[in-house]
């Protein structure tokens, strides 16, 4: 064995002695199996209900599910789909990011095509489109005879890929195909549209509405920024049901702490929250702080408990105190600190929130406006967003006014 | 010579003396005003000398302009008054465009340094210069700080008028171009005040016939483009012909599409291009374009918010938070309203606050924050009372009279 393997070795006791195989948070709900999915999956009951409740009708449905970056949309998106396809075998389901060069007809094309991988017509849809297949596609060319009687000589060779033309229209076909085989229907998920431009995403829901009105379930997420109020409306809009998903509750998050341990146990599994073992190797009153500090939010809960179990490995321990809690949030307001200092506006904007405290449209004035060097609130929107994504700042929740308020981990400096 | 005899005065006597002002005459300022001048014909040394005597741009000088016209301007057919009458145009101009001291004192001299000039340099003798002068009297008429506005229009519209004489389309048919582009301009100013539909027509067939003859690309042609779509936009406001939005937005198209780099030397050009992006963004936000539209906002926005033209970038906030409204967007609608309104109360721009209020009350009144919404609406309407504005008062209430029933009745079922 060498050095590193001796290293790789002590790195995985250090997270057994904590009595987890693995460090369970992860940013990005995408990399977990589905199983894995299901044990930690945790709350949003009345949303799921209200999602349910429409799969009980057999109309299609248009389905807009909205928050900010990081509250767990892809998570609840996923959640959804794998139920679906435990209690709805003969419905086909289907899951894409959209792909930031492509309009939504044709990344539905891809998804839907992607989950017939047994349909020569989907698979070659795809390998025009440049998109690798299961099998490769060849060509037919014949050589036909003079005479009377048919005579036909079939040779193969590759076919060059082409742009498709009509993602619409493919789209159409396709679905036909799939709904022959699949008789519950077939739905489609798209996410990630909160990464795109907002004004881009109005444009891809504005250029989509025929493909959002057709014979497809349709699932995609989105960010407030990017949709339009007529969008939400349902009188006007393109949606059945918009949901919109909001911060945890501390008791669902304290919940989410023990899901996420639990699946990563080593043993003595326990999910009684009254229990203290079920948030080992956290004590119940570290749990309730981090669960506090994690403010609810998915992203950040595990960006959190990330940082916190990989201090507590690097320290050795075996549980986490108060100090190694501390020492955690230390480790993540370092990094906050080194990614707020190559972002100019972001600090600024930071440095002005903490010293205020909050900053909203309706009260922040022109002087402040000025100290940050721009005339308008409007200027400084879209770094709040980012700040908003990143942590460091959250929107406060009144309904008439855009305010935001710093995230201060309790290692802060004041 | 010796000055000797100074060392026997007595120091007081001596210090009296000394303090005694070199008396100079009246006219002195003027004189040297003229005379720098005469020697050097740009701007630059006279404003100079004028920034060090700023105390004498005042009231009196107007007195002492006609008393030294009186002695100096008394004949047409002097040679000597000709020559000062001439001086006196470029002091008219000079200080018509002068930006400090008192601005409406400027005005005041320039429009009474033409009127002299005009008693000189008259219609037969002079029938070219004549028709210059009668020009730029209209102009500063147009631009006059004192008096009443409709008066000041009036007087603006007979002196192109009388311009028009002598620039007719065969003889001079740049200067008739221009004339007729300043012409518009005062009666769509004129039409601004009095709502008479007419004044609009004849300003949108003045540009009409004044493009015919701008060069394309030229700084008149693009100036009359922009404010003929301005026009064309305003009737669009009472009359809803589609064509006159169309022909509106084709002119500012027009206007932005000859735009260029070597324009930008013009100040006002400078912020035309995002501030026509605004204006065109908002019109086609009207007309179901939306995407457009908005584009072009958000775009004009990027552009103005490093301007130091406030009020234009003011105006274009609102404009976006207006589009916003029409996609029922009303988040963002809110935010630039907010925006806007807080640049105008920054500018003390009273029609300013007062839209931005009453979009503000809207807003909030269709998100369901009812008294917000009555308080930015109360305040809409004390502005435009105080505005003389009776219609746009009368509106807001309207709308602040059935906010407040529908509050009463909501709180009367709570109660229940």
């Amino acid at each position: 064995m060498t050095t590193a393997d001796d290293i790789f070795e002590q790195s995985a006791n250090n997270i057994h002695n904590l009595g987890l195989r693995e460090i369970p948070f992860t940013e990005s709900p995408t990399d977990l199996q589905n199983k894995t999915l299901d044990r930690i999956f945790t709350g949003r009951e009345k949303e799921l209900r209200q999602v349910f409740n429409l799969f009980q009708n057999r109309e299609r449905r248009r389905i807009l599910i909205y928050g900010r970056i990081g509250i767990g949309k892809t998570a609840f998106l996923l959640e959804i789909l794998s139920v679906l396809t435990r209690k709805r075998p003969k419905m086909l389901t289907t899951y894409i990011s959209l792909p930031s060069e492509l309009d939504l007809a044709t990344t539905a094309l891809i998804a839907l095509a992607k989950a017939l991988p047994d349909d020569d017509w989907a698979q070659r849809q795809l390998h025009q489109m440049g998109i690798p297949t299961a099998k490769e596609i060849k060509e037919r060319t014949s050589e036909a005879g003079t005479n009377a009687v048919f005579v036909g000589k079939f040779s193969e060779k590759d076919v060059a890929p082409n742009k498709a033309q009509y993602p619409t229209l493919s789209l159409e076909i396709l679905l036909d195909r799939a709904l022959e085989k699949y008789p519950d229907g077939v739905l489609i998920a798209i996410d990630d549209l909160d990464k795109q431009n907002p004004r881009r995403v109005r444009e891809l829901m504005h250029d989509a509405q025929g493909i959002l009105k057709g014979k497809a379930w349709f699932m995609l997420t989105g960010h407030p920024l990017g949709i339009t109020g007529d969008l939400l409306t349902s009188e006007r809009g393109l949606f059945d049901l918009q949901l919109k998903l909001e911060e945890l509750d501390q008791p669902t998050t304290y919940k989410m702490l023990i899901n996420y341990l639990n699946s990563a146990r080593i043993n003595n599994n326990c999910d009684d929250v009254n229990d203290p073992l079920s948030v080992l190797p956290f004590s119940p009153e570290t749990a309730k702080e981090f669960c506090r500090v994690s403010l609810g939010k998915p992203r950040f809960f595990n960006r959190l408990g990330n940082a916190v179990l990989s201090t507590a490995a690097n320290l050795g321990v075996t549980h986490i105190t108060s100090e190694v809690l501390q020492q955690g949030f230390k480790t993540i307001e370092k990094d906050r600190k080194l990614l707020l200092a190559e972002k100019v506006m972001e600090n600024r904007i930071f440095q002005l929130l903490q010293k205020r405290g909050s900053l909203s449209d309706e009260t922040i004035t022109i002087e402040e406006l000025e100290l940050l060097g721009v005339k308008s609130y409007s200027e400084i929107v879209p770094y709040l967003e980012r700040l908003d994504d990143e942590d460091f700042v959250q929107r406060s929740p009144q309904l008439d006014e855009i305010a935001y308020t710093p995230i201060l981990l309790p290692s802060s400096d004041p | 010579m010796t000055l000797d005899w100074l060392k026997n005065i007595d120091p007081d006597t001596l210090a009296k003396f000394a303090a005694l002002e070199v008396k100079r005459d009246d006219d002195w300022f003027l004189k040297e005003s003229i005379e720098i001048i005469m020697v050097m014909p740009d701007s630059t040394q006279v404003y100079k000398f004028w920034r060090a005597n700023l105390d004498c741009l005042n009231e009196d000088l107007l007195t002492i302009l006609e008393q030294w016209a009186k002695k100096n301007l008394t004949s047409s057919r002097s040679k000597k008054a000709c020559a000062l009458a001439k001086e006196l145009i470029f002091f008219s101009d000079y200080i018509d465009e002068f930006p400090l001291g008192s601005i409406a004192i400027n005005k005041e001299l320039a429009i009474k340094g033409y009127q002299l000039v005009l008693t000189v340099l008259t219609f037969k003798k002079f029938p070219q210069d004549w028709a210059r002068i009668q020009n730029v009297l209209g102009l500063a008429y147009w631009s006059r700080i004192r008096g009443e506005r409709a008066d000041n229009l009036e007087t603006a519209i007979a002196c192109y008028q009388e311009a028009l004489k002598i620039y007719t389309f065969t003889a001079f048919p740049q200067d008739w171009a221009m004339t007729q582009g300043n012409l518009a301009v005062a009666l769509g100013s004129r039409a601004s005040l009095t709502n008479n539909a007419q004044d609009l027509d004849q300003a949108i067939e003045l540009y009409g016939q004044a493009l015919t003859v701008s060069a394309p690309g030229s700084y008149y042609f693009i100036s009359q483009q922009y404010r003929l779509g301005n026009t064309l936009a305003r009737r669009y406001e009472t009359s809803k012909n589609p064509d006159d939005l169309q022909q509106s937005l084709a002119a500012y198209q027009i206007a932005l599409d000859y735009l260029s780099p070597e324009h930008y030397d013009h100040q006002q050009f400078w912020q035309a291009i995002p501030a026509t992006q605004a204006i065109l963004g908002s019109r086609l936000v009207r007309d179901g374009n939306w995407q457009e539209g908005l584009k072009l906002l958000v775009n004009s926005l990027n552009q103005l918010k490093t301007g130091d033209n406030s009020l234009v970038y003011a105006n274009a906030l609102y404009q976006t938070g207006y589009a916003y409204e029409l996609l029922s967007d009303q988040e963002n609608a809110r935010l630039y309203y907010r925006d806007a309104l807080r640049l105008y109360e920054h500018l003390q721009d009273l029609p300013g606050i007062a839209t931005s209020r009453e979009s503000l009350g809207n807003v909030f009144v269709s998100q369901g924050h009812l008294e917000k919404g009555m308080s930015e609406l109360a305040q809409a309407r004390d502005i435009y009372q105080q505005l003389g504005k009776t219609e746009a008062a009368e509106k807001v209430d309207n709308t602040y009279q059935s906010v407040q029933q529908v509050l009463e009745q909501v709180k009367s079922e709570v109660l229940a």
